[in-house]
Protein backbone atom coordinates (compact mmCIF):
# COMPACT_ATOMS: atom_id res chain seq x y z
CA UNK A 1 0.00 0.00 0.00
CA UNK A 2 2.80 2.67 1.18
CA UNK A 3 5.67 1.49 -0.87
CA UNK A 4 5.93 1.14 -4.39
CA UNK A 5 5.89 -2.02 -6.17
CA UNK A 6 9.24 -3.73 -6.06
CA UNK A 7 11.38 -3.85 -8.94
CA UNK A 8 10.97 -7.76 -10.11
CA UNK A 9 13.92 -8.76 -12.18
CA UNK A 10 14.85 -12.39 -12.73
CA UNK A 11 18.28 -12.03 -12.61
CA UNK A 12 18.40 -10.00 -9.36
CA UNK A 13 17.52 -7.18 -7.55
CA UNK A 14 17.68 -3.68 -8.91
CA UNK A 15 20.25 -1.47 -7.46
CA UNK A 16 20.68 2.27 -8.14
CA UNK A 17 23.79 3.86 -6.72
CA UNK A 18 23.26 7.33 -8.03
CA UNK A 19 22.13 9.87 -5.36
CA UNK A 20 19.17 12.48 -5.36
CA UNK A 21 20.02 15.72 -7.24
CA UNK A 22 21.69 18.56 -5.43
CA UNK A 23 19.11 20.97 -5.45
CA UNK A 24 16.94 18.45 -3.22
CA UNK A 25 17.57 18.47 0.80
CA UNK A 26 19.39 15.37 2.36
CA UNK A 27 17.06 13.99 5.10
CA UNK A 28 18.05 10.55 6.33
CA UNK A 29 15.85 7.39 6.22
CA UNK A 30 14.46 6.51 9.85
CA UNK A 31 16.13 3.67 9.79
CA UNK A 32 13.97 1.43 12.30
CA UNK A 33 12.85 -1.86 11.59
CA UNK A 34 9.03 -2.38 12.03
CA UNK A 35 8.96 -3.20 16.35
CA UNK A 36 10.37 -0.18 17.22
CA UNK A 37 8.11 1.48 14.24
CA UNK A 38 5.06 -0.42 15.95
CA UNK A 39 5.83 0.66 19.66
CA UNK A 40 6.05 4.52 18.78
CA UNK A 41 3.38 4.79 16.01
CA UNK A 42 0.82 5.84 18.33
CA UNK A 43 3.16 8.23 19.71
CA UNK A 44 4.33 9.55 16.19
CA UNK A 45 0.72 10.04 15.08
CA UNK A 46 0.43 12.35 17.89
CA UNK A 47 3.66 13.75 17.62
CA UNK A 48 3.85 14.82 14.08
CA UNK A 49 0.02 14.81 13.19
CA UNK A 50 0.02 18.16 11.38
CA UNK A 51 3.28 17.15 9.56
CA UNK A 52 2.00 13.70 8.15
CA UNK A 53 -2.31 15.02 7.58
CA UNK A 54 -0.24 18.03 5.28
CA UNK A 55 1.63 14.76 3.61
CA UNK A 56 -1.16 13.08 2.88
CA UNK A 57 -3.22 16.01 1.86
CA UNK A 58 -0.30 17.00 -0.28
CA UNK A 59 -0.74 12.94 -2.10
CA UNK A 60 -4.56 13.08 -2.70
CA UNK A 61 -3.65 16.18 -4.50
CA UNK A 62 -1.27 14.48 -6.73
CA UNK A 63 -0.16 10.49 -7.17
CA UNK A 64 3.43 12.22 -8.18
CA UNK A 65 5.74 11.18 -6.20
CA UNK A 66 8.13 14.22 -7.22
CA UNK A 67 5.18 16.15 -5.67
CA UNK A 68 5.32 15.90 -2.07
CA UNK A 69 8.73 15.76 -1.72
CA UNK A 70 9.01 18.34 0.70
CA UNK A 71 5.74 17.83 3.02
CA UNK A 72 7.84 14.13 3.12
CA UNK A 73 10.96 15.74 4.12
CA UNK A 74 9.36 17.29 7.27
CA UNK A 75 6.97 14.25 8.47
CA UNK A 76 10.71 12.19 8.14
CA UNK A 77 12.55 15.05 10.13
CA UNK A 78 9.38 14.68 12.57
CA UNK A 79 10.01 11.09 12.79
CA UNK A 80 13.55 11.37 13.26
CA UNK A 81 13.09 13.79 15.75
CA UNK A 82 10.67 11.90 18.16
CA UNK A 83 12.71 8.93 17.88
CA UNK A 84 15.39 10.92 19.00
CA UNK A 85 13.39 12.08 21.75
CA UNK A 86 12.44 8.58 22.71
CA UNK A 87 15.89 7.45 22.61
CA UNK A 88 16.91 10.34 25.28
CA UNK A 89 14.20 9.77 27.42
CA UNK A 90 12.21 6.58 27.64
CA UNK A 91 15.11 3.94 26.29
CA UNK A 92 15.08 1.42 28.26
CA UNK A 93 11.46 1.09 28.26
CA UNK A 94 11.20 1.56 24.43
CA UNK A 95 13.41 -1.07 23.63
CA UNK A 96 11.65 -3.58 26.11
CA UNK A 97 8.81 -3.40 24.50
CA UNK A 98 9.54 -3.71 20.90
CA UNK A 99 12.03 -6.22 21.81
CA UNK A 100 8.53 -8.21 23.43
CA UNK A 101 7.17 -7.03 20.23
CA UNK A 102 9.80 -8.63 18.02
CA UNK A 103 9.44 -12.09 20.29
CA UNK A 104 6.12 -12.19 20.34
CA UNK A 105 5.30 -12.07 16.31
CA UNK A 106 4.48 -7.94 17.05
CA UNK A 107 1.42 -8.86 18.46
CA UNK A 108 0.58 -6.14 20.84
CA UNK A 109 -1.68 -7.86 23.34
CA UNK A 110 1.20 -9.95 24.33
CA UNK A 111 3.40 -6.99 25.18
CA UNK A 112 0.91 -5.29 27.60
CA UNK A 113 3.25 -4.77 30.68
CA UNK A 114 6.15 -3.63 28.82
CA UNK A 115 3.88 -1.32 26.75
CA UNK A 116 2.24 0.12 30.01
CA UNK A 117 5.58 0.96 31.07
CA UNK A 118 6.86 3.03 28.24
CA UNK A 119 3.55 4.64 27.72
CA UNK A 120 3.54 5.89 31.38
CA UNK A 121 7.29 6.72 30.94
CA UNK A 122 6.71 8.79 27.58
CA UNK A 123 3.46 10.64 29.19
CA UNK A 124 5.55 11.44 31.83
CA UNK A 125 8.89 12.66 29.93
CA UNK A 126 6.48 14.27 26.51
CA UNK A 127 3.53 14.26 27.39
CA UNK A 128 2.34 11.70 24.85
CA UNK A 129 -0.49 9.65 24.95
CA UNK A 130 -1.90 6.27 22.89
CA UNK A 131 -5.47 7.22 22.08
CA UNK A 132 -6.76 4.74 19.79
CA UNK A 133 -9.41 6.42 17.16
CA UNK A 134 -13.34 5.17 16.80
CA UNK A 135 -12.65 3.00 20.30
CA UNK A 136 -16.01 2.31 21.24
CA UNK A 137 -17.38 4.63 23.98
CA UNK A 138 -17.98 3.22 28.12
CA UNK A 139 -15.27 1.61 28.33
CA UNK A 140 -11.32 1.60 28.60
CA UNK A 141 -9.02 1.45 25.53
CA UNK A 142 -8.25 -2.23 24.46
CA UNK A 143 -4.62 -1.14 25.53
CA UNK A 144 -5.68 -0.33 28.97
CA UNK A 145 -8.17 -2.87 29.45
CA UNK A 146 -7.87 -4.40 33.07
CA UNK A 147 -8.65 -8.16 32.87
CA UNK A 148 -8.13 -8.89 29.04
CA UNK A 149 -9.03 -12.61 27.28
CA UNK A 150 -6.10 -12.57 24.62
CA UNK A 151 -2.82 -11.98 26.34
CA UNK B 1 -76.14 -78.60 0.46
CA UNK B 2 -72.80 -77.25 0.71
CA UNK B 3 -72.19 -76.11 4.06
CA UNK B 4 -73.85 -79.71 5.32
CA UNK B 5 -70.74 -80.67 6.65
CA UNK B 6 -70.04 -77.93 8.81
CA UNK B 7 -70.72 -78.22 12.93
CA UNK B 8 -73.85 -76.28 13.71
CA UNK B 9 -72.79 -73.69 16.93
CA UNK B 10 -75.39 -73.79 19.14
CA UNK B 11 -73.76 -71.89 22.03
CA UNK B 12 -70.09 -69.03 22.20
CA UNK B 13 -68.64 -68.48 25.48
CA UNK B 14 -66.62 -64.89 26.29
CA UNK B 15 -63.24 -64.40 27.39
CA UNK B 16 -63.63 -62.36 30.16
CA UNK B 17 -62.06 -61.31 33.80
CA UNK B 18 -62.40 -63.75 36.77
CA UNK B 19 -65.75 -63.36 38.59
CA UNK B 20 -65.05 -60.51 41.41
CA UNK B 21 -62.20 -58.62 39.17
CA UNK B 22 -58.47 -59.70 38.89
CA UNK B 23 -56.41 -60.21 42.01
CA UNK B 24 -54.37 -56.87 43.58
CA UNK B 25 -51.13 -58.60 42.70
CA UNK B 26 -51.16 -58.10 39.59
CA UNK B 27 -49.51 -54.49 38.58
CA UNK B 28 -50.83 -53.49 35.31
CA UNK B 29 -50.09 -49.39 36.22
CA UNK B 30 -46.98 -47.55 35.01
CA UNK B 31 -44.40 -47.30 37.63
CA UNK B 32 -41.54 -44.76 36.28
CA UNK B 33 -39.92 -43.15 39.45
CA UNK B 34 -38.50 -39.70 38.83
CA UNK B 35 -34.74 -40.13 38.21
CA UNK B 36 -32.87 -37.06 38.14
CA UNK B 37 -33.38 -33.62 37.42
CA UNK B 38 -36.70 -32.54 35.70
CA UNK B 39 -36.95 -31.78 31.82
CA UNK B 40 -37.69 -27.80 33.02
CA UNK B 41 -34.50 -27.68 35.14
CA UNK B 42 -32.60 -29.47 32.28
CA UNK B 43 -34.07 -26.86 30.00
CA UNK B 44 -33.23 -23.77 31.93
CA UNK B 45 -29.61 -25.34 32.87
CA UNK B 46 -28.84 -25.99 29.21
CA UNK B 47 -30.26 -22.74 27.94
CA UNK B 48 -28.20 -21.00 31.29
CA UNK B 49 -24.65 -22.46 29.42
CA UNK B 50 -25.90 -21.46 26.09
CA UNK B 51 -26.43 -17.95 27.57
CA UNK B 52 -23.20 -17.78 29.48
CA UNK B 53 -21.19 -19.71 25.97
CA UNK B 54 -22.71 -17.30 23.93
CA UNK B 55 -21.91 -14.36 25.97
CA UNK B 56 -18.17 -15.13 26.22
CA UNK B 57 -17.99 -15.76 22.47
CA UNK B 58 -19.20 -11.82 22.24
CA UNK B 59 -17.14 -10.39 24.80
CA UNK B 60 -14.21 -12.31 22.80
CA UNK B 61 -15.14 -11.26 19.24
CA UNK B 62 -15.25 -7.65 20.32
CA UNK B 63 -11.96 -7.79 22.17
CA UNK B 64 -10.59 -9.04 19.10
CA UNK B 65 -11.86 -6.69 17.51
CA UNK B 66 -10.83 -4.21 19.47
CA UNK B 67 -6.93 -5.65 19.18
CA UNK B 68 -7.25 -5.63 15.18
CA UNK B 69 -8.28 -1.95 15.26
CA UNK B 70 -5.46 -1.63 17.34
CA UNK B 71 -3.04 -3.08 14.98
CA UNK B 72 -4.75 -1.60 11.88
CA UNK B 73 -4.42 2.01 13.26
CA UNK B 74 -0.75 1.56 14.17
CA UNK B 75 -0.35 0.67 10.89
CA UNK B 76 -2.52 3.86 9.62
CA UNK B 77 -0.28 5.93 11.56
CA UNK B 78 3.27 5.02 10.30
CA UNK B 79 2.05 5.08 6.49
CA UNK B 80 3.15 8.95 5.62
CA UNK B 81 6.33 8.26 6.97
CA UNK B 82 6.65 5.19 5.20
CA UNK B 83 5.58 6.78 2.26
CA UNK B 84 7.59 9.65 2.11
CA UNK B 85 10.94 7.53 2.26
CA UNK B 86 9.31 5.24 -0.34
CA UNK B 87 8.66 8.06 -2.26
CA UNK B 88 12.12 9.63 -2.27
CA UNK B 89 13.34 6.32 -3.32
CA UNK B 90 11.24 6.19 -6.77
CA UNK B 91 12.13 9.86 -7.56
CA UNK B 92 15.61 8.78 -6.94
CA UNK B 93 15.70 5.49 -9.71
CA UNK B 94 13.62 7.37 -11.72
CA UNK B 95 15.99 10.37 -12.34
CA UNK B 96 18.83 7.82 -13.08
CA UNK B 97 16.43 5.95 -15.63
CA UNK B 98 15.29 9.43 -16.89
CA UNK B 99 19.21 10.23 -17.07
CA UNK B 100 20.48 7.06 -19.12
CA UNK B 101 17.28 7.05 -21.40
CA UNK B 102 18.79 10.56 -22.40
CA UNK B 103 21.69 9.73 -22.84
CA UNK B 104 20.65 6.60 -25.11
CA UNK B 105 18.39 8.91 -27.12
CA UNK B 106 20.36 11.79 -27.47
CA UNK B 107 20.23 11.75 -31.24
CA UNK B 108 16.82 11.83 -31.76
CA UNK B 109 15.08 14.84 -31.67
CA UNK B 110 12.44 15.72 -29.69
CA UNK B 111 12.72 13.03 -27.47
CA UNK B 112 11.31 13.41 -23.94
CA UNK B 113 13.11 11.37 -21.74
CA UNK B 114 11.41 9.83 -18.96
CA UNK B 115 8.01 10.96 -19.99
CA UNK B 116 5.48 8.41 -20.83
CA UNK B 117 2.85 10.72 -21.57
CA UNK B 118 5.23 12.57 -24.01
CA UNK B 119 2.69 12.94 -27.06
CA UNK B 120 3.62 10.40 -29.85
CA UNK B 121 4.28 11.61 -33.16
CA UNK B 122 1.25 10.59 -35.76
CA UNK B 123 -0.99 9.34 -32.99
CA UNK B 124 -3.86 11.59 -33.65
CA UNK B 125 -7.33 12.43 -31.29
CA UNK B 126 -9.59 9.59 -31.01
CA UNK B 127 -6.72 7.04 -31.68
CA UNK B 128 -6.83 8.15 -35.58
CA UNK B 129 -3.39 7.85 -37.04
CA UNK B 130 -2.74 11.28 -38.55
CA UNK B 131 0.54 12.16 -39.46
CA UNK B 132 -0.08 15.46 -38.77
CA UNK B 133 -1.09 15.26 -35.35
CA UNK B 134 0.58 14.22 -31.81
CA UNK B 135 -1.12 13.33 -28.82
CA UNK B 136 -0.39 11.30 -25.43
CA UNK B 137 -1.28 7.65 -25.27
CA UNK B 138 -2.64 8.27 -21.83
CA UNK B 139 -6.46 10.46 -22.01
CA UNK B 140 -5.36 11.43 -18.15
CA UNK B 141 -4.24 14.41 -15.99
CA UNK B 142 -3.38 12.14 -13.22
CA UNK B 143 0.81 11.02 -12.63
CA UNK B 144 1.11 7.37 -14.48
CA UNK B 145 3.31 5.58 -13.19
CA UNK B 146 5.75 3.48 -14.96
CA UNK B 147 5.25 -0.34 -14.87
CA UNK B 148 8.46 -0.93 -16.56
CA UNK B 149 12.08 0.04 -16.43
CA UNK B 150 14.93 -0.63 -19.23
CA UNK B 151 18.13 -1.51 -17.46
CA UNK B 152 20.98 -1.60 -20.10
CA UNK B 153 23.34 -4.50 -20.40
CA UNK B 154 25.31 -4.37 -16.81
CA UNK B 155 28.35 -2.61 -17.66
CA UNK B 156 31.88 -2.06 -15.77
CA UNK B 157 31.41 1.82 -14.22
CA UNK B 158 27.74 1.74 -14.81
CA UNK B 159 25.71 3.72 -12.07
CA UNK B 160 23.10 1.01 -11.35
CA UNK B 161 23.76 -2.93 -10.47
CA UNK B 162 21.41 -5.91 -10.37
CA UNK B 163 21.95 -7.71 -7.08
CA UNK B 164 22.83 -11.53 -7.11
CA UNK B 165 18.81 -13.12 -6.76
CA UNK B 166 20.54 -14.80 -3.96
CA UNK B 167 20.27 -12.21 -1.77
CA UNK B 168 16.90 -12.39 -1.67
CA UNK B 169 16.08 -15.32 -2.92
CA UNK B 170 17.48 -17.42 0.08
CA UNK B 171 18.85 -20.43 -1.16
CA UNK B 172 21.56 -21.70 -3.02
CA UNK B 173 20.26 -24.84 -4.31
CA UNK B 174 18.87 -23.13 -7.80
CA UNK B 175 22.41 -21.34 -8.28
CA UNK B 176 25.03 -23.69 -7.24
CA UNK B 177 23.17 -27.10 -8.43
CA UNK B 178 20.82 -25.69 -11.46
CA UNK B 179 18.80 -27.72 -13.38
CA UNK B 180 20.49 -29.84 -16.05
CA UNK B 181 18.64 -27.83 -18.59
CA UNK B 182 20.02 -24.39 -17.17
CA UNK B 183 23.19 -25.40 -17.14
CA UNK B 184 26.19 -24.11 -19.44
CA UNK B 185 27.41 -27.39 -20.26
CA UNK B 186 23.87 -27.93 -21.45
CA UNK B 187 23.18 -29.13 -25.58
CA UNK B 188 20.91 -30.80 -27.06
CA UNK B 189 23.24 -33.67 -28.35
CA UNK B 190 24.60 -33.41 -25.00
CA UNK B 191 21.84 -33.16 -22.47
CA UNK B 192 24.23 -33.92 -19.64
CA UNK B 193 26.79 -32.65 -20.72
CA UNK B 194 30.06 -34.44 -22.14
Amino acid sequence: MTTHREGIFIKGLWVEKGSMPEEVPAVPEVGCTSAPLLSMSYFFSAACKDYSEDFVLCKKESGDPRHCLKEGRRVTRCALDLIAKLKANCDETWTKHWECLDANNQRLQKCRPQERAFNECVFTKLGLSKSIPDSPEGQPQIHLKENPIFK
Amino acid sequence: MLLAHLPVITSMSQDLPPAGGFPETVHYKRYLPARGPSGAVMILGVLGIMVYGWNSLAKANAENRELRREAAWARIHLAPMLQAEADRDIVRRMQQVKAREAEIMKDVPDWSAGDLKAPVKGLGKYGVADPSQAESVYNTQRFVQPSFVFLPKEAEGESYSVLSPQWWRGSTMLTKNPPYHHREDFTKEHPLGK
